[in-house]
Order: C-alpha cells, then sequence, then structure tokens
C-alpha cells in the first residue's frame, strides 16, 4: 500500500484529501507544520508528499527544498496551494516541486493526478 | 563737532581741470611721469578688489602714500541709504574700517556731498570717532571733497583734509578726482558682483529647497548641477557627481532592473529628441537592496540657437508608492488564498457526497465542516469588503458625539458572555470629553481589542480597559502610521484608550506586522485562535479615518497592550481648556472588577 503525507495548516483540508483517497488503496499520513511534515517524511518514508505553502514555522519551499536534497530525493513532492500565481510556480520549481495542486480542487481529479504521478517510472 | 552751516557758506567749487600752463622742465615731468606711474599702480590695486571693504583699505592706503594727507574718508551710500555715511577714515594714526553703528560721527554737509564737482572747504573740521590708538582726532584746516559718481549713480564722496590753510595743488586734485573715479567704479563692480552672488545664492537655495530630485546636465551629459535633494537620492556628495557623465554616475535601470541601452535612458532622448520625457526607472545605487524605483522627467532647454545646449531632470523618489503598489497585489494574493481554503472544503465535500454513497455519520461530520467553512467564507467576504471600503474611503462615517464610557460598557456587556468567562477592570472618568465619532465603528474596533485580549490569554483572566484624556501609551512608544514603516507619527492626543491582558503578549519582529492584513502572528496561529488576521487590519483603518492613531506595547509570555488615540473636538478643547476641569488624576472605578 502506497503512503501519501499530506501537509496542511487546515485540519478540514486534511480530513478533505483523507477522505478523497477513502477506499482507493492509499494510507494517509497528516502533519500541519513544517516540522511536523520532515519528522514524518523522516520517520515513514512516504511515497509522496502534497504540501501546502503556508504552513506554519518552516514553510512548503523549505519542507520542499529539504526533502528534495536531504530526506528523499527521489519522492514526488505535489504542492497544495490557494496561491495560483507565476511566481509561486517559479519558486515551487526551483525547490524541486514535480507539480501543483490549486486549491479548490476536485478529489477525483486529486486522486487521478497522484495515481498518475506514482504510475510514472521514478527518474 | 562740525560746524555744518559755517562750512556750508564758506564751500567754494574749484575747477578740477587741470590746464596744463607754460612749460614744464624735466624734473617736473620726471615727477609727473613717476606719479603717474603710483597712480596708476594705486588704480588697479583698488579695481583688483572685489569686496568693498577690501577695496576702501586700499583705496585709503592709495590716497595716504599718494598725498600723505593728514586725513581721508570715504562717504558711501547703501542700497537702503540715500544719505552718504563715513565708511573709512585714516588719519596719521592709521586707518579703519567703520561698520554701520560703529557711532562715528564725522559728517559732511548734504549739500557738498551732493555736488557733482570737488569742492574745497577751508575751514576747521574735527571727528569724535575714535582713532587707533585711543585718541579723538585734531581738527584740519582744509577739506577737499570729490564725488564719488559711477555709471551716472551717485555713490557718496572722497574727503581728504589737510592741517595747512593752503589751497590744495593742482596736480593732487587731480590724483584725487582720478583714484575718486576709480574707487567709484571699484565700489559699483564690487556691489554688483555682491548683488549677483546674493541672486545666485537665493536660487540656489531655492533650488535646494525643492523637495524632488533636480539635475541639470549638458549638451555633453555631463552633470553640471544637482541640487540637495538629488545628492541625497544618489546617495553622494555633489562634488563627487558634478562633472562626471551622467550615465556613468547614475546607472538607470528598467522596471525590471534590466539595464537599459544608454540611448534609450530620457537624458540622451530628451537633448537629442528636443521634447519632454518622462517614465520611471530604478536607480542602481550599488547592492540590489539599495536600488531606488524613481519617476523622472527630463527637459531640453534651449540655447538661443534653438538648439538643446542642457537637459533639467526631476527625478522623485517612488518607493512609498511601489511598496503600497506591492501591499496591494499582496492583499489581493492573500485574499484569494484565504477564499480557496474554504472554498476547496465546500466544492471537494459536494463532490464527494455527490459521487459516492456516504454513511449517515460521515455525511453529519462533513456537512459540519462545511458549514463551518460557509460561515468562515461569509465572514472573510463581509470584513474583506468592510476593510477596503474603509481603506479607500468608502465606507461613510456617520459622526456624532460620541461617550468612550458608553461604547466601553457596551463592549463590556457584549464580551461578558464570552466562553471563556473574562473579567474586567475598567478605568475611567465619567467626566471625559465626548469625541465626535462613528459610534457603531468605534464599539467594533473596541471589541476587536477586547476580543483579541479575551481570546489571548487564559480562561477567566482580567483584561483592563482604561479611557483616558492625553496618550495613554508609555513614553517610547509609536503611533502607527497607515504604513507599517510610517512608525513614530505624532499621537492626536485627544482622548486615549488602552486594553491590557496577560496573555500572549506579541514577539518584537510580528509586533508593526500585526495591523498587516492577513498577518496573523506565528504563537496565534500556534493557538489555534479563531479569525482570519483582519480584525486589527479594520480596526486600524477605522481609527485613521477618525484622525487617530493606533499603537501597541507588548512583551512575548507578559501580555499586550493595545490602544488607540483619537483627537477631540475642537468644540471640547476650546472648551474644556478653558475651565481645566477635566484635568487631573482619573479617579472613578480605578481596578474595580466588574
Amino acid at each position: 500500500m502506497k503512503t501519501i503525507l499530506v501537509v496542511d495548516d487546515e485540519p478540514t483540508i486534511r480530513t478533505l484529501v483523507a477522505a478523497s483517497f477513502d477506499g482507493n488503496g492509499y494510507r494517509i499520513l497528516e502533519a500541519a507544520d513544517g516540522a511536523e511534515a520532515l519528522d514524518l517524511a523522516r520517520r515513514e518514508h512516504p511515497d509522496l508528499v502534497l504540501l501546502d505553502i503556508v504552513i506554519p514555522g518552516v514553510d512548503g519551499f523549505e519542507v520542499c527544498r529539504r526533502l528534495k536534497t536531504e530526506i528523499a530525493p527521489h519522492v514526488p513532492v505535489l504542492l497544495l496551494t490557494g496561491f495560483d500565481q507565476q511566481s509561486y510556480r517559479e519558486r515551487g520549481f526551483q525547490v524541486g516541486a514535480d507539480g501543483f495542486v490549486a486549491k479548490p480542487f476536485s478529489p477525483a481529479a486529486l486522486v487521478a493526478l497522484i495515481d498518475r504521478t506514482l504510475a510514472a517510472p521514478a527518474v | 563737532m562740525t560746524t555744518n552751516t559755517r562750512v556750508q557758506e564758506r564751500a567754494r567749487p574749484i575747477n578740477s581741470s587741470p590746464g596744463v600752463r607754460g612749460h614744464l622742465n624735466e624734473l617736473q615731468l620726471l615727477r609727473a611721469a613717476a606719479q603717474s606711474r603710483a597712480l596708476m599702480r594705486a588704480g588697479m590695486t583698488v579695481l583688483s578688489k572685489l569686496d568693498e571693504e577690501a577695496l576702501l583699505t586700499a583705496a585709503l592706503d592709495a590716497v595716504w602714500s599718494l598725498l600723505r594727507a593728514d586725513l581721508v574718508a570715504f562717504f558711501l551710500t547703501t542700497d537702503q541709504e540715500e544719505q552718504p555715511r563715513l565708511r573709512a577714515l585714516s588719519t596719521p594714526e592709521g586707518s579703519q574700517i567703520i561698520q554701520e553703528g560703529d557711532g562715528a560721527s564725522l559728517s559732511l554737509p548734504r549739500k557738498v556731498l551732493a555736488s557733482r564737482v570737488p569742492v574745497e572747504i577751508d575751514s576747521p573740521w574735527q571727528t569724535s570717532a575714535p582713532s587707533r590708538n585711543g585718541g579723538t582726532l585734531r581738527s584740519v584746516q582744509s577739506v577737499l571733497v570729490v564725488p564719488l559718481d559711477v555709471r551716472g549713480s551717485r555713490l557718496g564722496a572722497l574727503a581728504v583734509g589737510k592741517r595747512g590753510s593752503e589751497p590744495f595743488r593742482r596736480d593732487h586734485v587731480g590724483i584725487i578726482s582720478t583714484l575718486a573715479q576709480q574707487v567709484a567704479l571699484a565700489v559699483d563692480n564690487a556691489r554688483r558682483i555682491d548683488q549677483a552672488r546674493l541672486k545666485e545664492r537665493r536660487t540656489r537655495d531655492l533650488l535646494d529647497s525643492v523637495a524632488d530630485a533636480l539635475l541639470v546636465v549638458d549638451g555633453g551629459l555631463r552633470i553640471v548641477y544637482l541640487n540637495q535633494a538629488a545628492a541625497a537620492l544618489v546617495r553622494q556628495p555633489a562634488e563627487r557627481v558634478l562633472g562626471r557623465p551622467v550615465l556613468e554616475a547614475l546607472r538607470l535601470l528598467d522596471e525590471a532592473g534590466s539595464s537599459t541601452p544608454p540611448e534609450a535612458t530620457p537624458f540622451p532622448r530628451a537633448i537629442k529628441e528636443g521634447r519632454v520625457v518622462t517614465g520611471t526607472a530604478v536607480l542602481a545605487l550599488g547592492e540590489p537592496a539599495s536600488n531606488v524605483p524613481v519617476a523622472l522627467s527630463v527637459a531640453p532647454v534651449k540655447a538661443p540657437d534653438g538648439q538643446p545646449a542642457y537637459a533639467v531632470a526631476i527625478m522623485h523618489d517612488i518607493s512609498r508608492e511601489k511598496k503600497i503598489q506591492r501591499m496591494k497585489t499582496e492583499f489581493v494574493s492573500m485574499a484569494s488564498h484565504e477564499i480557496r481554503t474554504p472554498l476547496a472544503a465546500l466544492q471537494g465535500f459536494t463532490e464527494l457526497l455527490l459521487s459516492r454513497d456516504v454513511p449517515p455519520s460521515v455525511q453529519q461530520d462533513w456537512l459540519s465542516l462545511m458549514n463551518e467553512e460557509s460561515t468562515r467564507l461569509a465572514i472573510l467576504i463581509e470584513e474583506l469588503l468592510d476593510l477596503t471600503r474603509m481603506e479607500s474611503g468608502r465606507m461613510r462615517l456617520r459622526r456624532e458625539p460620541v461617550s468612550m464610557a458608553e461604547v466601553v460598557r457596551r463592549v463590556v456587556a457584549l464580551m461578558e458572555r464570552h466562553e471563556r468567562r473574562p473579567r474586567f477592570a475598567v478605568c475611567l472618568r465619567e467626566d471625559l470629553p465626548q469625541v465626535t465619532a462613528d459610534p457603531g465603528k468605534l464599539t467594533q474596533v473596541l471589541a476587536n481589542l477586547v476580543g483579541n485580549a479575551v481570546n489571548y490569554s487564559p480562561p477567566r483572566s482580567i483584561v483592563r480597559i482604561r479611557v483616558q484624556r492625553g496618550c495613554l501609551a508609555k513614553p517610547g512608544t509609536e503611533h502607527l502610521g497607515p504604513l507599517a514603516e510610517d512608525g513614530g507619527v505624532a499621537c492626536p492626543a485627544g482622548i486615549s484608550v488602552s486594553v491590557r491582558d496577560r496573555g500572549l503578549g506579541v514577539a518584537p519582529q510580528d509586533l508593526r506586522r500585526i495591523f498587516e492584513p492577513f498577518y496573523r502572528a506565528h504563537a496565534a496561529k500556534a493557538e489555534g485562535a479563531a479569525g482570519v488576521g483582519l480584525g486589527l487590519a479594520i480596526a486600524k483603518a477605522v481609527v485613521e479615518r477618525h484622525g487617530g492613531r493606533m499603537w501597541v506595547e507588548s512583551s512575548p509570555g507578559r501580555g499586550s497592550t493595545f490602544g488607540f488615540c483619537l483627537p477631540l473636538d475642537e468644540r471640547w478643547v476650546q472648551r474644556q481648556d478653558g475651565d481645566g476641569r477635566l484635568e487631573g488624576k482619573p479617579t472613578a472605578d480605578e481596578g474595580a472588577v466588574l
């Protein structure tokens, strides 16, 4: 069973993401801030990280950078964000993000995107 | 003292034309040649001085050395005074320049001074002007007075006196007349130069007082002038910049921060195209961090032949405007982000509920989450509209005389029902002056401050509310301006309200930023306190719309005091300051727990 780490400070969004994957054969881990996310990534070795940018403490960009450089370079990271400006996308790609999910999102489309991402051959 | 009338009566004009009669012998010729050389040298020395005092000193020396006169005096008019006054005096004891108000009282009758031809007076003439060695001048027997005229204007007179009563020698009269002409010319030159200097200094002062940066380049694009504001803008002393090519001294980048080809910058364009070129640019001043965005307009100045000879540039630092623009963009971006989160919950759960069979208990959970999020969205949109209306000035205030005591009572009554069961200590005087304000908006501001105090303090804490004439902020606490970096603006010093809690407190780095829209201090987020981060921004905007100023004092772990000061209505200030009835320490309700 593949493990997805969902990082968002809004419990409602974490619940929604977990509900979206319910019955789709994934294990969902939840973190509410950057430190917790890095800690869980180290201990639980998720297969994919769905990461909000605006989170308390270490922000999403920095969490992504650390995941990609130190903790889990080959694990895909999708940035989940309410900001859909170009500058955010550029910064996201600079720190190694593999893709973006803009809020609001369709749960079915999110599941499909993650299925596809995990099915793609590892780089 | 001078016997004016007598002098006047006995004054006799002399013929100043030194018509040469008979033959001169060789000795006389040699003496005349030596004399004219000496006169020439003396004249040159006098004319070379550009300063009135220096030239008068030189002139006294010249007359003295040429004639060994017992007394030489210069009388000069000024711009303010038509009557010539004694300005320089030379006697065997020494010479002196007389400043206005020195009290020297050597005078000549007005009529003699006004004469256009030399006048010789044979009468005793003395002065009470103190000589250098402290004594008083003895009288002289004969005086020759020569007018100082130049270019049609009367500058005064030169008076030369001697002890003997025999008439002045004709050649001496000639020498004195010639010297007088040269002195008059030199004085006139010096005064014209002074005036030109004064005019130039005035122009310079004027240009330096212009708040915008002003810079002039010549046809070769070299900087020939910059005012103080321009030197401050380019952060270099004017001397370091003057004479340098403008495009080298000021690196102009385009708005994106990339360099512009030299010929495309406004300076060469204004000169080449012969028209005003306006635009915005970025002034590169060393490191990227110190780049300054400027609005500039460059106007060509045409030479008499119609060719652009100079260009005058006005530059205006638009950092503040840019900052406001950036804040607006950020605000829109944050607003859209804040709206998207509850929207994501609403849209996501709706899709899930429609697309699959969900057990009723889970359905209930999701629906209550959706309910919470839609409430949050509604509050958010309400607050967003409030803030934008407030900041754009579209919010109409319904101003009326408001008693702050009444506002405090209303807010306390509202907050006492809060689930954290707060307690309130209110300190105010019932006879405080009223403020002219929108009571609803003021209640909203105070409710926000008190609400924060309650939310960020442990349950059943005491929140202290104080209202007082004057300012309640501690000395050194900054009153905030409309922009966070405006800090330290003046207190309107009318009536102030403070709300003190013993809660979380605010970290120094968050202190100013907590008033920015959507900014929520780290501690507040960690505490999971409700709100979207617009409350303080709205409170601050409301206070500012009332002409007031917000302030905050806090240290983490020891609580915060949020306060605001409002101006008093002019009518109240007049009425209250008269009898001082409202001065003095507050007494009512001190420390009472309601």
